[in-house]
């Protein structure tokens, strides 16, 4: 269990355990599975007054319903939490997708569409758009100006869009690990380390399925996980069946087993993704009676986030008539 | 320091006692209140229904500083003006001040803990106040039982 003696999050602790109350549970989300349609569903998110405007919505509109969700969320954080700036390293990933959009944008000589940007995110979109014109950076962190220098520079010699998201990718992980180890808490860093090496492990598995070989694979790997690039050198000569053997000592051998198990039965990884979803709820749980620190709010902007998860899983299934157990088999787990 | 070896040291040490006793324990009622209040306004901000079951929870804590009120009180009233405390009677009033001080502060911090955490029962569920306020008298007795102990002590001043 994880507890801290953090006093000052008193009030957002309280705040947080009443508004939890009213995450979405499991049964609600059967009750919209078990909908007759995709508007049934959506009534349901009527109901429990999803985003701002659900109810001048049609079902069509899901997306931006969910993402007004999650601006809720995070303007509750921004209201309620002590030091706000503690949550920049969960909010970063929009403006490095935002980054990428403009970087692409730019190099294609298009224009950056609306519809592509991600919100809530640091630094406005619009603020961003204008550092490209006047291709001035300054205003940015370090490693964000870093990294869109290093997006210039290798697109200038091989003009490979995939280059953008491997540099703007580590980057944003450089960047979490940096922010966390400034806050110094050690669940927000746990968190941060499962996701580096949760998304390695996928990084190897994809490059195995494709066939590609250990060169190529060594330039995605982010580094500051808690292996280093002799694991996953080792770990790339592995069999998949063999891959919980590699994982045997760490926290994350029955991940392993349980992700092998389920790609013998199925041969895709939507099985393994959704168990690296499932192990962090279980890691959030964790907080579920810590009374003082940030963790139940940072507990909270997950779960709240894998809730829209589930819920975009079902109005996607629902909107495209996939039978009721397809859409239940890729839940993932509720934290409430 | 002239009055360390006058008629006043017995008299300044009760009333060093008695001081000690009421600083300690108000220090540490007010800290606990205080965070169970701010826990308390997270839920009522969120529901104002649950408002008596909250209050009742967030006093719990502010009893250890009662107490220590008492202790003070008592000590201060074997001081006769104009008669001053010899030193043995001093020294035993201002040792009786120690338990409730010392365990009156560190129980009214921890009640506070547990005062937190029943308000945040009563945020999952409205009818769990009784529950919660069991939970955190179980912590008061440790106060109640150091303030016994100081009452005692000063009996033999």
């Amino acid at each position: 269990m994880i507890q801290s003696m953090d006093t000052k999050y008193a009030y957002a602790v309280s705040r947080i355990r009443v508004i939890e109350q009213q995450m979405l549970s499991g049964n609600v989300l059967q009750r919209m599975i078990e909908a007759e349609s995709a508007e049934e569903a959506f009534k349901v998110l009527k109901e429990v007054n999803y985003g701002f405007s659900a109810n001048d919505s049609s079902v069509f509109d899901y997306e931006r319903i969910l993402n007004e969700e999650f601006d809720k969320v995070y303007q509750l954080l921004m209201e309620i939490a002590p030091n706000p700036e503690a949550f920049d390293l969960f909010f970063i990933k929009n403006d490095y997708h935002n980054l990428k959009v403009y970087l692409k944008a730019e190099l294609s000589n298009q224009d950056v569409h609306n519809q592509y940007l991600a919100k809530p995110s640091l630094y406005s979109p619009a603020k961003i758009g204008d550092m490209f014109r006047e291709r001035v950076f300054a205003d940015l962190p370090k490693i964000m100006v870093e990294a869109i220098g290093a997006c210039f520079e290798a697109f200038s010699k091989t003009a490979d869009p995939q280059l953008i998201d491997i540099i703007m990718d580590q980057a944003l992980y450089r960047h979490m690990s940096a922010l966390a180890s400034k806050l110094g808490n050690e669940f927000i860093s746990q968190i941060v380390t499962i996701n580096i090496d949760l998304a390695n492990l996928k990084i190897v598995l994809r490059t195995k399925l494709i066939n590609q070989g250990w060169d190529f694979l060594e330039q995605f790997l982010i580094p500051g996980g808690s292996f280093g690039i002799d694991f996953y050198q080792d770990l790339f000569e592995y069999e998949f069946k063999d891959f919980p053997k590699a994982y045997a000592e760490t926290q994350y051998s029955q991940l392993a087993i349980a992700s092998m198990e389920s790609y013998k039965y199925t041969d895709s990884l939507a099985g393994f993704e959704m168990l690296c979803d499932n192990y962090l709820v279980n890691l959030l749980k964790q907080t579920k009676f810590a009374i003082f620190g940030i963790e139940p709010l940072v507990t909270y902007l997950l779960a709240k986030e894998m809730e829209i998860k589930n819920v975009r899983i079902i109005m996607v299934g629902k909107i495209n008539h996939l039978a009721q157990d397809v859409i239940r088999e890729r839940l993932r787990e509720t934290y409430v | 320091m002239e009055f360390l070896q006058g008629d006043l040291i017995g008299t300044i040490l009760a009333v060093l006692g008695a001081a000690f006793a009421f600083v300690l324990t108000g220090i540490g009622s007010s800290r606990a209140v205080g965070v169970a209040g701010q826990a308390g306004a997270g839920v009522l901000t969120e529901d104002p229904d649950r408002f008596v079951p909250v209050m009742i929870l967030q006093a719990l804590p502010s009893t250890q500083a009662i107490y220590g009120f008492v202790i003070a009180f008592l000590i201060i009233g074997n001081i006769v003006t104009g008669q001053p405390l010899d030193f043995g009677s001093g020294l035993i009033l201002f040792l009786a001040s120690l338990p409730v001080g010392i365990v009156g502060y560190a129980s009214a911090v921890l009640q506070g803990r547990v005062s937190v955490a029943g308000i945040h029962m009563v945020a999952k569920q409205a009818d769990s106040m009784i529950r919660g306020v069991i939970l955190a008298l179980m912590v008061e007795m440790f106060a109640i039982l150091s303030l016994i102990i100081s009452i005692l002590i000063i009996g033999k001043a």
